[in-house]
């Protein structure tokens, strides 16, 4: 770097290299012993433009981007672009950077030779723009250079006697122009390039990008140990698609930087505003609104740590979404607090601090009619007011909100009157906050620099490396240029792969000048696809890897988890399982158990732990309509209702089915009474009694089932104390239903919506315990209204009635023979002693005589909770007829 | 080009750059290279290097080519020796394609220069050009598959909301419900067929458009063309049956043969048509009659012809019988086929289904295109679909037209996996051309090897291609036909062996219909080491299982043998047909300690600690997710035995987060895990929730528990996990774990970075394309293709017609509550079934052929008896029937060893010889390093003030200044400065647009312009501050910076307004724009106002002292209120 002179004044390309001098004057002062000095005038090329123009006290002013937008928006609507495409704030933006890029690049954006509908669209709008930018006193930022020429020309702007122009390897056509002017009036001298030309080069080839990154922190920290950090540059072509992974690879090999005080590593890029977290959450109440006021976007905002109003009862209110899994509510506020409303009268206190108008202004901005600017700001405002947005914690959510006072403030001062629905004005918002980049709290003065190209220039280290030296970024790949036509963009730097090719040329031989030692790195291949070397690839590469799984080297053993995974790995011979679990105390077996729960208990000693004793459940996603679970239980409602008002008619169904079909409607509105009306809820009546209804055909099958000499005696029946001297439980249950036959006997029945156990679950498998039990229930005559049908030792059957479609009406009957009944009651038994010596571990089906047991793990939801889980291999995904799909 | 090679003739005429060429190029036949020479030699002829336009199928064929030909222009530009004579020929075309460009010499060693590119490459930079004409938002992105994902869930969210709401009996609204009830009201099944459908739009746009056009009034007609687009296949076959029915008897005399039986008086003549029946479709039914009266209900010919059957006695031994029972085989099989054909008034489903189907396809559709559009989003069928409508042949866009001027040649790699829409794009592309014009059109590729039926790759095209290019107006792009023998992969056993196995068994007698494809046999390229290994290892047991099993520790045991013999040095392969086994092999392969990379293996999210990372994310996101909270206690980093969990699940407060909280206060590592929790939650929806997971994890010991129990693997495995919660970092914590979710779903496990890097590789079929490898296994033959794959019954079909020129044909399945199917349906689905049956045999091809030495090929086979037999439908079943081993004693089957195959049955398996692990060295002490400390950073002298508490309820609005005041200020300041340096005061309209400028309402401004303006002429006119700006003074600096560093090293600078040296003092003026509110006391307000910049006087004072180093020179400094106008000293302290 070539020692700055304090009477120079010094115009830079890029404000980097500006600062970059500026504290190099400053140390120079300083080693000199000063105290206070004159600061260095070094300014980047577009802030001394901006102070130029200023000071030449302009009757026209640039106009601010919001305007400048808003313009484009209105022209385009006047004059609407040709179809399919649609006047957003996309192509609005779109056409504010092809004018830039146009005016940069001195082409008229109004007039040309016969072109496409768009570039005629195009040129048409542009002068329309121009036109009315000039007719409210404004010009376009990029019309700066040509204003200032203009100004100069006429002699109304003070020059400095000397100018040192610094960084310009590749001036913009509009800036050659005003070099050259400027070399009119006055001294303009170029920077003499004092850098010397690398000499020290090698170029590394890796695997893949991973590999470079990974490799990268490895030589940096390398470097680090002899090197001050920021005489480290590492320079990226495409430093958006490297910024994360370097970032987190630094992080762990050095650290997270201390921006007060202390710093490892600057990256130049950030993220734009639209990215910082604050700025997300302020979005939620508007995204909440415009998505259907969603669920989750309503968790997310109680959630969410910038909303105050919730402060300290999120955690709990959070628990409302059971509620709402429970009952399938997705979206629509007055349906979740409706509901919670009702189940859970502490939480809605907490949603509303006791006073439900307090979520009002949520509401203020549910509004489906546009209005002004500045009523949605003010509704908006408000809401965060309400809700005590935002909770700032740091410098970064202080930034962020100056962000967004900026840009609300910047909408109200120019769009306040235009009226917009809740969508646009959203778009307003996204829009100016995803173009601005933001930087939080790094410096360009202490740790290793890493930057792109043009951020580069003029810039000097002590070691580089370069990274991504393919193809694919130097030269960096064509632009596109819709809106402009083939001679226009002929004219335009970037737009063709000669002139790419011409910039990437001189980027590298500025690349070249930026330390004496460089290290060029590529990645051979990414996603297997190969990766072709820049045509800058200084050639002879070595091919170098980094496992940091197998040999990590000192620099990344840095890494503390790193570090801290190999210690561990190198202690562990074997696999060093943890304690096994001691047993339970078998008090905690409940005495009553469930069908359900016995099911589960046969199922697997663990998962009836986890979900019996803990009472655990997963927390199940939402379906889109009514859940599975629910539309059974209204058909077992239907079917219960309809039995018990035959039997209360005493109605015969051969002979009175118009009757019967009227009993069977009332039922069903009966149990369809609360959703009337509710669309979901109307397509599961048509299922049931639009042809082929399956209420319809279960009728029928009644019929026949009523003509075999079947009567229904009892439904919905419970038994509660079903005992056994060898069961250290009771168990309980509800039978569907119960028929009697004068020679067949009684006939327990259970509805079954899904799919029924096969009958050899029952029978020889003893997977499945419900009808066996209900058959011992009524064996042992534990219901009290069934006593006098089973002392007599009627025959005792069961079935399962499958009624999951029209067609799909099946039952499968088994026959409760005592050493059937005997074989359960001992299964039952058995599965009771394992539960009662309360060693509770993972064993699919104990009991049961079942092959393949582990695929019942397959679908456990309850696997991290489990030491099979976590041990064993997870049970194999091969099923006996599934192939597997070959991609 | 070698001399000796068999089709030299058709290699060097394929070169030939005047003329268009379609090659088949074989596996192994240098397919790569042709291209690469021809497209250097057409370098090296063009005017410009954007006439050539090279397009493949993927990514990576693409970057290879492109590398290829960078590599040899530039070691041409290098002048490197050649290694060979072919590489000499190659740097030849390279030297003289740099010569003919030698002013882009340097632009065609980058790839930016060159056009080689993918289909869906070529299809971008078309879009990109002209997306007027593509109907694409100029600026619209590719997106991928998780954001696809969430978009869809959005779209049929809202449809299903949105169309249940409209008033009852409305069209969108009947059609839902009518899905959902087709669907037995399971929302999930509907929501599927919608996202498939999205998937495949393309192919329903056809008949969408019906719902659009005319309001939906043409939907009646699309079971009508429908029909119309199943006639001409159906009519074809008839025809072909017709043909060979009447080509001998009973066809040949029919009339005679209906005559004979009417004159015997069997009863079956009345059943009979009188006359052959005409190949139409109307008459079908008449050729099932004849079907039925000819063959049994097996399809053979009816060997029983009595009077039970409607014949008479003894007609068997007649003629006439003997004519049926000897039927030939080709026409009782047709016969037969007719069968399975959907009658003439089988509409595929009824109207109303079909309309229902087609009303919610397009409403769906439309609103996933239409948010897409929205947000400038675009999947890639809508990229296709973009490019499509650019090169638009009816109206061709300007950059239609300037691609037509543009590329004279065009190469296409790969060509069986062309798609209907892809082929039409090429046909575009060549619309404008003239045949003998010097453009050219170069298709290569191999039948053989197209296995891309799920991308829509129809392997027909390459047949069709043969005829030529098809040009709009003037006949066809002739091509000429070539078909390459030489194979220089394998060695000759090997080539000799899938020659005789695909020609003779597999692939003869191929059925175009179900786009099976005919054998080209190969020719080994020179003398080659044939000691290569050719075997089949049949595993056969009566517990199927256990034979399962056997071969997996086989293929271990073998596979670390083929490793040891060759010392690692030779590449190896474990080829699968699909991942179903891959966990059984993986295990044997851990088993057996061999190093293998497996490609796309074990899913990410099956793993235990990823489960337990996923719990933990879910835990953070969703504070009440009780489960995610227990599974902490019980993960490798926390582990708390079952009694723990239970003591905590009695605790009193509902949620297991409370319930851990108040346990903790007794367990002081229960405490840790709450004060590491506490401390992540104090971060989530600020930072990423990557970094607090990962924090959390570590915060945990996680990394060391982890690598106890799954070793270094499992660390890395945690590590991609945590780069992926990176990557889908949304900002909102319940959002970024929607889309994690979505990821986790197509996520594998890395390659055991642990192990060196592995001469063993493990993959599918599919992902070993356009590879080669010394060894090739490839295990578990015994695959039944027919049966893998998307369920068996799906709701619709939507098939291809054979020969119907890509037509789609779409046959609803049964209506969930009833259960049936069309005829059309099953008709569907048995041709769907049969092009996945000849594509298997493709897989089955491109899978042999990947080994240059050796094909090791094993399987489980059944046995019963003794007797071996393949299981049915199995892959297995081509060799052993090609073996002539199928349903053999396996004591027969030992002596075929000598054969070209060997085959073993139930081989050894053999001793393991697992290599215990050296020993590991000791791990490097990390490095020490320390951040550097930040220089001084630069402080402006007001910058003195007490930090804001935090966190707080930051809403500034009233207690900061007015805005306008401060721009107020600023623009004072500046026109102070303009006049003290230029003695101009600026216009009234100038400071109006000044104040607009910085932010100010163009209302308020042009008030305070005018104000702005008086106060400043009066300021200036004031005489201490006119006598002070006097030019008589010897320095008089305005806005004048200084720095200066303080006694702590820090730098505070500052910009003194106003700085003037009289000859024997200096004064410092600082200009204030603030001013006494109405009724405030003057003294008091000057007083505040002294003592509130006081500190910053007192800086500008000791930066001035320090600057001119002379103490004679005294310095007077203040503030001075420009809307008074007043001077107010500031005395030093």
């Amino acid at each position: 770097m070539i020692p700055a002179r304090d009477d120079h004044f010094y115009i830079t390309s890029t404000g980097r290299l500006a600062r970059r001098l500026r504290r190099q004057f400053v140390n120079s002062r300083i080693d000199e012993g000063r105290r206070c000095w004159k600061p260095l005038r070094a300014m980047d090329l577009n802030s001394w433009l901006k102070e130029l123009w200023r000071d030449s006290w302009p009757d026209k002013t640039e106009a601010p981007e919001i305007i400048l937008l808003k313009l484009w928006e209105e022209l385009a609507e006047s004059n609407p672009p040709p179809s399919p495409l649609e006047n957003d704030l996309g192509l609005v933006r779109l056409l504010d950077e092809n004018f830039k890029t146009m005016i940069r690049n001195k082409i008229d954006p109004s007039s040309g030779s016969p072109s496409t509908p768009l570039v005629e669209w195009r040129r048409k709008i542009c002068a329309s723009f121009t036109r009315t930018l000039r007719s409210r006193n404004y010009f376009h930022p990029s019309e700066l250079p040509l204003k200032v020429c203009r100004e100069i020309e006429a002699n109304r702007i003070v020059l400095p006697d000397t100018i040192t122009l610094a960084g310009f390897d590749s001036p913009a056509p509009v800036e050659a122009d005003l070099f050259s002017l400027l070399e009119k009036r006055c001294t303009i001298e170029y920077l003499k390039d004092q850098r010397e030309k690398a000499t020290d080069m090698e170029a590394i080839a890796l695997p893949s990008p991973e590999q470079e990154v990974i490799y990268l922190a490895h030589r940096l920290v390398e470097d680090a140990r002899s090197l001050p950090l920021d005489r480290i540059g590492v320079i990226v072509p495409d430093l958006d698609a490297y910024e994360a992974s370097i970032e987190r690879s630094l992080r762990d090999v050095m650290g997270e930087n201390e921006p007060a005080d202390h710093q490892w590593f600057n990256i130049t890029l950030g993220g734009t505003i639209y990215d910082l977290p604050l700025i997300k959450a302020a979005m939620l109440p508007l995204l909440f609104i415009l998505a259907g006021e969603t669920k989750d976007l309503f968790l997310s905002l109680i959630l969410s740590p910038y909303y105050g109003y919730w402060k300290g009862k999120r955690q709990d209110i959070s628990r409302a979404d059971l509620i709402w899994r429970e009952a399938s509510i997705g979206s629509g506020l007055s349906a979740l607090l409706s509901l919670v409303n009702r189940k859970n009268r502490g939480t809605k206190e907490k949603i509303f601090h006791g006073n439900p108008r307090t979520l009002l202004p949520l509401f203020g901005i549910k509004s489906t009619s546009k209005k002004s600017a500045d009523d949605w700001i003010k509704a908006l405002d408000d809401t965060w007011s309400h809700l005590s947005f935002p909770v700032i914690s740091g410098e970064e959510d202080t930034l962020a909100w100056n962000h967004l006072k900026e840009i609300m403030a910047d909408l109200g001062r120019h769009l306040s009157s235009v009226r917009m629905d809740a969508h646009e004005f959203l778009s307003w918002i996204t829009n100016m906050a995803s173009h601005k980049k933001t930087k939080v709290g790094a410096s360009e003065d202490a740790g290793i620099q890493i930057m792109g190209m043009v951020e580069s220039r003029g810039l000097d280290f002590d070691k580089v490396y370069v990274l991504d030296m393919n193809d694919r970024s130097l030269p960096q790949p064509v632009r596109p240029l819709p809106l402009l036509d083939g001679t226009e963009r002929h004219s335009v730097q970037g737009a063709t792969a000669e002139m790419q090719y011409e910039f990437a040329e001189k980027a590298f031989q500025n690349l070249m000048l930026t330390a004496k030692d460089i290290t060029f790195l590529r990645a051979e291949e990414e996603n297997s696809k190969p990766l072709t070397p820049s045509p800058f690839w200084i050639g002879d590469e070595r091919r170098e890897s980094l496992n940091i799984w197998r040999t990590p080297t000192p620099a990344w053993l840095r890494a503390d988890w790193l570090r801290l995974a190999h210690e561990e790995s190198k202690k562990a011979v074997t696999i060093n399982h943890h304690e096994p679990d001691s047993p339970i105390d078998p008090e905690t077996i409940p005495p009553v158990l469930s069908m359900g729960k016995i099911e589960t208990a046969l199922a697997c000693p663990y998962r009836f732990f986890v979900s019996t004793i803990l009472g655990m459940e997963k927390l199940e996603e939402r379906e889109a309509a009514t859940s599975p679970m629910e539309r059974g239980n209204r058909l077992h409602r239907v079917l219960a209702s309809f039995t018990e008002k035959m039997r209360g008619g005493n109605i015969n169904l051969e002979k009175e089915r118009a009757r019967a079909m009227d009993l069977l409607f009332e039922s069903a509105d009966e149990a369809l009474s609360d959703c009337a009306g509710d669309p979901l809820w109307e397509v599961e009546r048509r299922r049931w009694f639009d042809e082929p209804g399956l209420l319809i055909s279960w009728l029928d099958e009644e019929l026949r089932h009523r003509q075999s000499g079947w009567i229904c005696i009892e439904e919905e029946m419970d038994f509660k104390d079903l005992k056994n001297e060898n069961w250290p439980f009771s168990l309980k249950g509800r039978i569907d239903r119960i028929d009697h036959h004068e020679s067949e006997g009684i006939l327990c029945i259970d509805y079954k919506t899904g799919n029924t156990p096969p009958s050899a679950d029952v029978i020889s498998r003893l997977k499945a315990p419900q009808l066996p039990v209900y058959l011992l229930a009524l064996r042992e005559a534990t219901i009290p209204a069934m006593e006098k049908y089973c002392k007599e030792k009627r025959i005792l059957s069961a079935a399962y009635m499958q009624l999951k479609s029209a067609e799909d009406i099946k039952t499968s009957w088994i026959l409760g023979t005592d050493p059937l009944l005997d074989e359960w009651t001992e299964v039952i038994a058995k599965i009771g002693r394992i539960l009662k010596s309360g060693h509770m571990s993972a064993d699919p089906f104990p009991v049961s005589k079942v092959d393949k047991k582990d695929q019942i793990c397959e679908d456990c939801p309850f696997l991290t909770l489990c030491e099979r889980g976590l041990y064993s291999d997870l049970p194999n995904a091969e099923k006996d007829g599934d192939e597997g799909t070959p991609y | 080009m070698k001399e000796h090679l068999i089709d030299r003739e058709e290699r060097l005429a394929a070169l030939d750059t005047t003329t268009s060429h379609h090659v088949e190029s074989p596996a192994g036949s240098g397919k790569t290279l042709l291209l690469t020479t021809r497209f250097l030699k057409l370098l090296s002829e063009v005017k410009h290097p954007r006439e050539i336009l090279a397009l493949t199928f993927t990514e990576k064929a693409a970057g290879e080519m492109k590398n290829r030909i960078i590599n040899y222009l530039t070691r041409a530009g290098r002048k490197s020796s050649p290694i060979d004579s072919l590489d000499k020929e190659l740097l030849e075309l390279g030297k003289k394609a740099l010569e003919k460009h030698q002013d882009s010499t340097q632009i065609i060693t980058s790839s930016n220069g060159l056009n080689i590119m993918t289909f869906h490459g070529f299809c971008n930079y078309v879009a990109r050009r002209a997306p007027l004409e593509a109907g694409v938002a100029p600026d619209y992105e590719i997106i991928d598959e998780e954001t696809q994902s969430l978009l869809m869930n959005e779209v049929i969210e809202n449809y299903f909301r949105s169309s249940l709401s409209y008033p009852e009996g409305s069209m969108e609204r009947i059609s839902l419900e009518n899905r959902l009830l087709h669907y037995n009201n399971n929302w999930k099944g509907l929501d599927n067929e919608l996202r498939e459908l999205i998937g495949k739009r393309d192919r329903v746009r056809d008949l969408t458009v019906f719902v659009r056009e005319a309001g939906g009034r043409g939907l009646s007609n699309i079971p009508e063309i429908l029909k119309e687009r199943m006639r001409p296949y159906i009519e074809e076959c008839l025809e072909d049956l017709r043909r060979i029915f009447t080509s001998c008897d009973p066809g040949m005399r029919w009339k005679d043969f209906v005559c004979h039986l009417e004159e015997k008086g069997a009863t079956i003549a009345a059943m009979m048509p009188l006359s052959v029946p005409e190949p139409l479709w109307e008459e079908l039914s008449s050729w099932q009659e004849i079907g039925e009266i000819l063959l049994t209900r097996s399809g053979t010919p009816r060997r029983s012809l009595g009077p039970k059957r409607g014949f008479y006695d003894n007609f068997g031994k007649t003629e006439w019988g003997k004519s049926i029972s000897d039927m030939d085989e080709d026409v009782a099989k047709r016969l037969y086929e007719t069968m399975s054909y959907p009658s003439f008034h089988d509409t595929g489903s009824d109207v109303e289904t079909l309309s229902d189907f087609i009303i919610v396809a397009a409403d769906v559709i439309e609103r996933y295109e239409s948010l897409c559009r929205k947000r400038h989003l675009t999947d890639f069928v809508g990229l296709e679909q973009a490019a499509l409508r650019v090169l638009d042949e009816n109206n061709p866009s300007d950059l239609h037209l300037f691609l037509d001027h543009r590329i004279q040649h065009l190469l296409i790699d790969e060509f069986q996996d062309t798609s209907r829409i892809q082929w039409t794009l090429i046909k575009r592309l060549c619309d404008g051309w003239v045949p003998g014009d010097g453009r050219t059109v170069f298709i290569v590729g191999d039948p053989k090897q197209s296995i891309y039926a799920f991308r829509n790759a129809e392997v027909a095209l390459f047949q069709e291609a043969k005829s030529g290019i098809p040009l709009s107006g003037h006949g066809v792009l002739p091509l000429s036909i070539h078909t390459l023998k030489t194979n220089f992969r394998s060695s000759g056993r090997l080539i000799a062996w899938t020659n005789e196995l695909f020609g003779k068994t597999v692939m003869a007698d191929p059925r175009p219909e179900a786009d099976e494809v005919s054998f080209s046999p190969s020719a080994p390229a020179g003398k080659k080491d044939d000691r290569s290994l050719l075997s089949l290892n049949l595993f056969a047991d009566e517990d199927n299982e256990r034979a399962r099993e056997k071969e997996a520790k086989w293929l271990a045991r073998r596979v670390r043998r083929a490793f040891d013999e060759t010392g690692g040095e030779k590449s190896i392969a474990v080829l699968l047909f699909t991942r179903n086994r891959l966990t059984r092999y993986l295990s044997a392969f851990k088993e057996e300690g061999l190093p293998v990379q497996v490609q796309e293996g074990l899913s990410l999210v099956k793993r235990p600690e990823i489960g337990h990372l996923i719990q933990m994310t879910n835990l953070l996101a969703m504070p009440h997710d009780d489960l995610a909270w227990a599974s902490l206690l019980r993960s490798p980093w926390c582990w708390f035995d079952i009694t723990t969990l239970l003591g905590i699940s009695k605790q009193s407060p509902e949620s297991w987060r409370d319930k851990i909280r108040m346990s903790a206060t007794r367990d002081p590592k229960l405490r840790d895990i709450v004060n590491a929790t506490d401390g992540a939650f104090l971060r989530v929806g600020r930072d990423p929730l990557g970094k607090i997971v990962k924090k959390l994890w570590a915060d945990l010991n996680g990394p060391a528990e982890t690598a106890r129990l799954f070793g270094m693997a499992g660390v890395a495995n945690c590590h991609e996990f945590f780069h992926v919660l990176e990557d889908m970092e949304e900002g909102i914590p319940l959002e970024t774990l929607k889309r994690l979710r979505g990821a986790m779903e197509r996520l594998y496990e890395p390659a055991d970075p642990t192990l060196s890097r592995s001469s063993v590789q493990m993959m599918t079929i599919h992902r070993a394309k356009g590879l080669e490898f010394d060894i090739v296994f490839l295990p578990y033959l015994d695959w039944k293709p027919i049966i893998s794959g998307p369920p068996v019954s799906p709701p619709y079909l939507l098939e291809r017609i054979p020969g119907g020129e890509g037509k789609n044909v779409i046959a609803m399945g049964g209506d969930r509550r009833r259960g049936v199917a069309s005829k059309t349906y099953d008709f569907l689905k048995k041709i769907k079934k049969e092009r996945r049956w000849g594509e298997a045999k493709r897989w089955f091809y491109v899978a042999s052929t990947r080994a240059r030495d050796s094909l090791i090929m094993s399987g489980v086979a059944k046995i019963k008896d003794d007797i071996i037999s393949a299981p049915d439908n199995s892959v297995l079943k081509w060799v052993m029937d090609h073996e002539g081993i199928n349903d053999r004693d396996t004591a027969h089957i030992v002596e075929a060893e000598n054969k070209m195959l060997s085959i073993y049955v139930n081989p050894e398996i053999g001793p393991s010889v697992r290599v215990t692990a050296d020993h590991e060295p000791e791990l490097p002490e990390p490095y020490e390093l320390f951040p550097q400390r930040i220089p001084h950073r630069a402080l402006p002298p007001s910058s003195f003030r007490s930090d804001e508490p935090e966190p707080r309820y930051a809403m500034e609005r009233a207690e900061s200044p007015s805005e306008d005041a401060v721009i107020r200020g600023i623009v004072t300041h500046r026109m102070l400065s303009t006049y003290i340096k230029r003695s101009f005061l600026p216009s009234e309209k100038a400071v109006a647009m000044t104040l607009v400028h910085e932010g100010m309402t163009c209302e308020t401004a042009n008030t305070m312009a005018g104000e702005i303006v008086k106060e400043v002429g009066a300021t200036v006119s004031e005489p201490f501050l006119s006598g002070l700006i006097g030019r008589s003074h010897p320095i008089v600096e305005t806005e004048w910076p200084l720095e200066y560093l303080t006694e702590g090293g820090g730098i505070r600078s500052g910009i003194i307004d106003l700085a003037v040296f009289d000859g024997t003092s200096w004064w410092i003026v600082d200009f204030k724009t603030s001013r006494p509110a109405e009724g405030d006391n003057l003294e008091d307000f000057l007083q505040m106002e002294e003592k509130k910049y006081t500190p910053q006087i007192d800086h500008y004072r000791s930066m001035l002292k320090n600057l001119i180093h002379d103490d004679s020179q005294k310095i007077r400094a203040g503030i001075y209120l420009t809307a008074l106008p007043l001077w107010r000293e500031i005395k030093n302290i």
